[in-house]
């Protein structure tokens, strides 16, 4: 928590300024008693009615200056908290912007998202409670406690006894209360979980005809989660009902050894007034702060969770000296190279060399895991290798500017994410301001200019947020038509035709071939039909190269590969 | 206050109307709060009674006279004063300063007896409320749940998974927050108030007019600023929702972002909503945070009128300096409920509206109540016949127009056409998901319709793509079907579907705990973990979704053998995606636009040259 405000730096004036006015808020709390006290000793017993009315007049001032300054903490404190909040969401999208694939395995995209916006609100709302409460509540206590002195030692002493007992008292019940809140919080999720699953599983429930069996699970999550809840809140009823009473009986104190003193002459009763009055600022602060600490685990949690991200350095960075080769030549060379995730002690992939040639296709093939789309997310450096290089152009991946490197490959990944905008937008991603003809060319090519023209504004159609309003095999198009629509010289398809139709998934593959005729393409598939006319197939299987060549080649040399055409296009011989 | 719509209204009603069941607890928790609310504001005036008696007591040492008003309220209780003055209203009783000042220390013990009491019952008070809100949670609950397994499935067909989950979660949980905080807060706030007007007009009615000036206008100050910054937070509300999904959509897409390029661009539209989204929370936090000053400025506007009135007052004789005291502490009082009931009136918008979601899936229509001269079917042969059936989603959208079909014993059945023909229509149909608009399907003769829900699906076992699983040991997870089957057959029927091996090397085998989204295992396990549950079901009928396509080679083989042995002997539907499962079927359906149009064989349908021999011949270039 403290490491992430560290960023508030940058908000000194406005703390400082509101530091100041808080103190201007406490002075101005506690001089209504003293104020009011002066107004009974010397303008009631006294009878002095000019005091009343000039006192009076002084306690408007005061009550208007303090409610401004509060007023003005406000301010400060929500231009403060909520611009530190907005500079930390900035700082943590740009750098989870660096990060690659292997940090967004780590953390995960859910929670990554979670963190930029739920958590720094948690975080933000927190922040003002702490600014508006956390320095308030000690002024209040010791600038009551130095008026009380004061006013009396002995009556003080009062307040002094209280303050303790109110602490500890305080801290007693919200202990015992926090870990029922905790598993309360569990049972609540279980009850979610439960509905969840009843009503993704709904099909499921009734085939089963398990309708009542899952009412009973329900009703026994719903039942010991409100046992949970009840307990807990029954627990915290007790608080305020106890602070009450102990300031209650602080001030039936107060009174008692005030009556004394009054009625030996050694105070007044607007001291005494006075002084029940400080108790009463006294006990509301610290029950303010004690709110802090109620609401201080949660907002903790969430600051851990956006430092634990700010922290990761992202395992990919630019090159220091970036080179840039002397020809776009588009071979792209393996050798020798090995991946590994995380901490897993078998590789990825291992031992990977082959070169693909401008002019030709090189096809991967294998199982799923098999490690194909490691094999290629190397190219671009979505993920570096941990032995061996990758060359592209001649030069090692790593010795480019990323920008540069990126800006050769036209890369469609397995899923085809696309964004909210356009169907323009989406394809010129690379280049905002590429023209329409180049636009409709690449779709022309990846076979989507069809269905866009049936679209009701055809390119300028809208795309929802993460193209949820668009077919799995129109999205597949769009990613296909995006990479098309750069000047890439270096073509990378990870399983891109799979929700395609095969006539479809073949005319895509014939308009790519024609129209980049130089270019070095690279594809990724799970079916024979999609690349058996590839000039290189590579088998692959448990993380290794096992067969090299092209597709008859491979049905004689290469039993994998034999199996897998063999299952998959034996279809019509067993019958015909 | 704000003017209530009528469903508003009706919510607020039926949400009422969970508390019925419980209306013994809810009188007591009522008594509670006025008894508790009366103790309270009984304090302040007996307290200042306290504060009379050391004043008289000061006055007296110094004068030597009591100079009382009798009637003074202030005095009321002490009775031991009251009845020692005489005529002239001077106190004649035993000197006050002797002894430990016997009547002090009366007044004070029925101020801690009254403190003491109060708390006692505002505890009360909210330990019952805690409990009643809690339980009326829980009926609400259950009632959610059983309506999600009465509805009938066009309801989820048709509405999305989002929207009903957040009705019977986020919904609920807003009211339940809320629901225990209203009862708690906003009716000792209305007592609190209503009892510190009367306790003020009793004592003096001049300076209880300060604060029938106090109170209206800080209800004006506090609801408007509430009202205002109600607005704000929904902006704030707004920004956070367009951050929120900007963010996930780009974090979703993050390599697309980078291969292309597009970080620049993404700073800058993240920078825009960011920006918005800032000037939004401040204004909402600036507007929320002036709620406090402002309701307090008011407060104290009349703490202050307070205190010089009742100075000029009491230095005028007609008032007691306790009761200066006790106007104070009313005055403090006071601005705690006010802003209690404004937060409270927002607050019951919000939970109003979320009360009314819910009551609106509460009051979806249910499945027709099962026919109770139902025929029961215990053991079928498996011979189905489907009767001119006709059905659509909507009657006035008919997809099936006139479906006739004939399925005996042990049969294999394929279904298959074109994306979105319907495949998943017919399994609806025969699992009585939804009911014909015509015709009849029938079990060895009967017609399904004459039988319970129930009773149709024990007859079926169905494994989909869709891989549902619970939370809870794989173990229990395939006895769903049956629950009373022993370990010994749920582990024969994992052996059967080919599980057995992989789920002994998980850790904990048979009793590992399957995740929430089961991501502890491959989309392969979860679907051979479904075949081994239709297996220890043993169902008499079974209809087979052929296995996705992120299965590996080597899990689609164990898959195609356990589905297999699985069929051997049943009547079984298959949809097919890969016509060549299929293949030797003992009858095709072949489904387009929603409406069977051919059925035969493989060599029946290829001879006509219709959809399926189309769909046949698109699969080889």
């Amino acid at each position: 928590m403290l490491k992430l405000y560290k960023g508030l730096k940058a908000y000194a004036k406005q703390l400082i300024l509101m530091v100041l006015l808080l103190f201007v808020q406490a002075f101005s709390m506690l001089m209504l008693p003293s104020m009011m006290s002066l107004i009974i000793d010397r303008g009631v017993v006294q009878g002095d009615m000019n005091f009343i009315v000039t006192a009076g007049i002084i306690m408007i001032c005061i009550t208007l200056a303090g409610s401004a300054s509060a007023i003005g903490v406000g301010y400060f404190a929500s231009k403060a908290a909520v611009g530190f909040c907005t500079d930390t969401r900035k700082k943590l999208f740009r750098h989870i912007d660096r990060f690659t694939l292997e940090e967004f395995d780590r953390i995960g995209t859910s929670s990554l998202t979670t963190r930029s916006t739920n958590d720094i609100l948690q975080v933000q709302n927190f922040t003002i409670m702490l600014f508006r409460v956390i320095i308030l509540a000690p002024i209040m206590c010791i600038g009551g406690i130095t008026l009380a002195f004061q006013k009396n030692a002995e009556l003080a002493m009062v307040l002094v006894v209280c303050m303790p007992i109110i602490v500890v008292f305080l801290v007693m019940v919200l202990r015992s209360a926090f870990p029922i809140f905790r598993s309360m919080q569990a049972k609540l999720d279980k009850v979610n979980l439960i509905i969840r699953e009843n009503i993704t599983g709904v099909r499921v429930v009734r085939a089963f005809t398990a309708e009542e069996r899952e009412e009973k699970r329900f009703e026994e999550a719903n039942e010991d989660m409100t046992q949970a809840s009840t307990r807990s809140q029954v627990k915290v009823s007790t608080l305020m009902p106890l602070l009450m009473l102990i300031i209650n009986l602080g001030t039936v104190a107060v009174v008692w050894f005030g009556g004394r003193q009054i009625s030996m002459g050694v105070i007044q009763v607007g001291d005494m007034m006075a002084l029940i009055q400080y108790l009463m600022l006294i006990m509301y602060a610290l029950v303010m702060m004690s709110l802090i600490f109620a609401l201080m685990p949660r907002a903790s949690v969430c600051a851990e969770r956006i430092v634990e991200v700010l922290e990761i350095e992202p395992a990919i960075t630019n090159a220091e000296q970036p080179k840039v080769p002397e020809k776009k030549t588009g071979i792209v060379e393996f050798r020798d190279v090995t991946l590994s995730y995380g901490n897993s002690d078998i590789p990825a992939v291992s031992n990977i060399s082959f070169t693909a040639m401008p002019g030709q296709t090189t096809a991967l093939i294998g199982a799923t895991g098999s490690g194909k789309s490691s094999v290629i997310c190397m190219i671009p450096r979505l993920r570096d290798p941990e032995r061996g290089t990758v060359l592209v152009d001649g030069i090692d991946v790593r010795e480019y500017d990323l920008t540069e490197l990126r800006k050769r490959i036209g890369y469609v990944p397995q899923k085809s994410n696309l964004f909210a905008g356009t169907i323009r937008s989406n394809i010129a991603f690379s280049n905002e301001n590429m023209s329409g003809g180049q636009v409709k060319r690449a779709a022309q090519i990846a076979q989507a200019d069809d269905f866009i023209s049936r679209k009701e504004l055809g390119y300028d159609d809208p795309v929802a947020e993460g193209g949820t309003n668009v077919s799995g095999g129109q999205r597949q198009r769009l990613a296909i038509a995006r990479a098309m629509a750069t000047d890439a010289n270096i073509f990378v398809f990870d399983d891109s035709f799979s929700a395609l139709d095969f006539k479809t998934d073949a005319a895509v593959r014939q308009a790519i071939r024609e129209n980049t005729q130089n270019a070095t393409v690279i594809i990724v598939a799970q079916r024979v039909g999609t690349i058996m006319n590839a000039d290189k197939i590579l088998v692959m299987d448990k993380g290794r190269i096992i067969g090299e060549g092209t597709h008859e080649e491979l049905l004689a040399g290469c039993s994998v590969y034999a199996q897998i055409a063999k299952t998959q296009l034996a279809e019509g011989g067993e019958r015909k | 206050m704000t003017k209530k719509s009528p469903e508003n209204t009706s919510a607020a009603k039926r949400l009422i109307g969970y508390l019925k069941p419980y209306r013994k607890k809810v009188a007591l928790l009522l008594i509670c709060a006025v008894v508790g609310v009366i103790f309270l504001i009984t304090g302040p005036r007996v307290l200042g009674t306290a504060t009379n008696v050391i004043t008289m007591r000061a006055q007296y040492n110094q004068t030597g006279v009591l100079d009382l008003d009798v009637n003074d309220p202030g005095l009321a209780g002490v009775e031991e004063i009251r009845e020692n003055v005489d005529a002239e209203g001077n106190y004649v009783g035993a000197p006050l300063n002797e002894g430990d000042m016997p009547v002090l220390k009366m007044v004070l013990m029925i101020l801690v007896a009254i403190y003491g009491l109060s708390a006692l019952f505002t505890y009360l008070q909210q330990k019952i409320t805690a409990q009643v809100a809690q339980r009326a949670m829980f009926d609400l609950r259950e009632n959610v749940d059983r309506k999600i397994q009465r509805l009938p499935l066009n309801y989820y067909d048709t509405h999305t998974h989002g929207d009903v989950l957040s009705r019977t979660t986020t919904d609920i949980e807003t009211i339940s927050t809320s629901l225990q905080q209203i009862m708690t807060q906003l009716l000792t706030a209305l007592f609190t108030i209503i009892g510190i007007v009367i306790m003020m007009f009793t004592l003096n009615w001049q300076m209880a007019l300060i604060a029938l000036v106090v109170l209206p206008a800080a209800l004006f100050v506090c609801s408007r600023i509430a009202k205002k910054s109600q607005t704000f937070f929904k902006g704030q509300q707004e920004g956070l929702g367009a951050v929120n999904s900007y963010v996930e959509e780009h974090y979703a897409g993050h390599d697309v972002l980078k291969l292309y390029g597009g970080e620049k661009r993404a700073e800058r539209e993240f920078d825009e909503m960011n920006d918005t989204l800032n000037e939004n929370a401040r204004r909402a936090q600036f507007a929320s945070s002036i709620m406090m000053p402002a309701t307090n400025l008011v407060g104290n506007l009349g703490y202050v009128g307070i205190c010089i009135l009742g100075g000029l007052l009491t230095a005028g004789g007609s008032l007691t300096i306790g009761a200066i005291q006790a106007f104070l502490q009313y005055m403090q009082q006071f601005t705690q409920p006010i802003i209690q009931t404004s937060n409270i009136v927002n607050m019951m918008q919000s939970t109003l509206a979320a009360a009314e979601r819910v009551f609106e899936f509460l009051d979806e229509p249910e499945i027709p109540e099962e026919r109770k001269d139902a025929v029961r079917i215990e053991k079928t042969e498996g011979n189905i016949t489907f009767e001119h059936v006709k059905f659509g989603y909507s009657p006035d959208r008919i997809l099936i127009t006139d479906m006739n079909a004939e399925i005996r014993h042990g049969q294999k059945v394929g279904i298959c056409g074109p994306t979105g023909a319907g495949k998943t229509t017919l399994i609806n149909l025969l699992m009585r998901f939804y009911d014909l608009n015509g015709g009849a399907i029938r079990i060895d003769g009967v017609d399904a319709a004459e039988m319970t829900r129930q009773n149709v699906r024990s007859l079926f076992g169905m494994v989909l793509q869709d891989t549902w699983l619970y939370s809870a040991s794989i173990r229990d997870n395939i006895r769903y079907g049956r629950p009373e089957a022993t370990d010994e057959e749920v582990e024969e029927a994992c052996r059967m579907a080919n599980a057995d091996y992989f789920i002994r090397t998980l850790p904990d085998g048979y009793d590992t705990v399957i995740d929430e989204s089961a991501g502890n295992l491959s989309s392969g396990q979860k679907q051979l973990l479904t075949i081994a549950r239709a297996f220890c079901a043993d169902p008499q009928i079974l209809i087979l979704d052929e296995a996705t396509s992120s299965v590996d080679t080597r899990t689609e083989k164990l898959m195609t053998d356990a589905m297999k042995k699985l069929t051997e002997g049943r009547t079984n539907f298959q949809i097919a995606h890969r016509l060549s499962t299929i293949f030797d079927a003992d009858l095709i359906l072949v489904l387009k636009d929603g409406d069977l149009v051919e059925q035969g064989t493989h060599d029946e349908l290829m001879k006509i040259g219709g959809v399926y021999a189309a769909l046949y011949n698109s699969q080889f270039l």
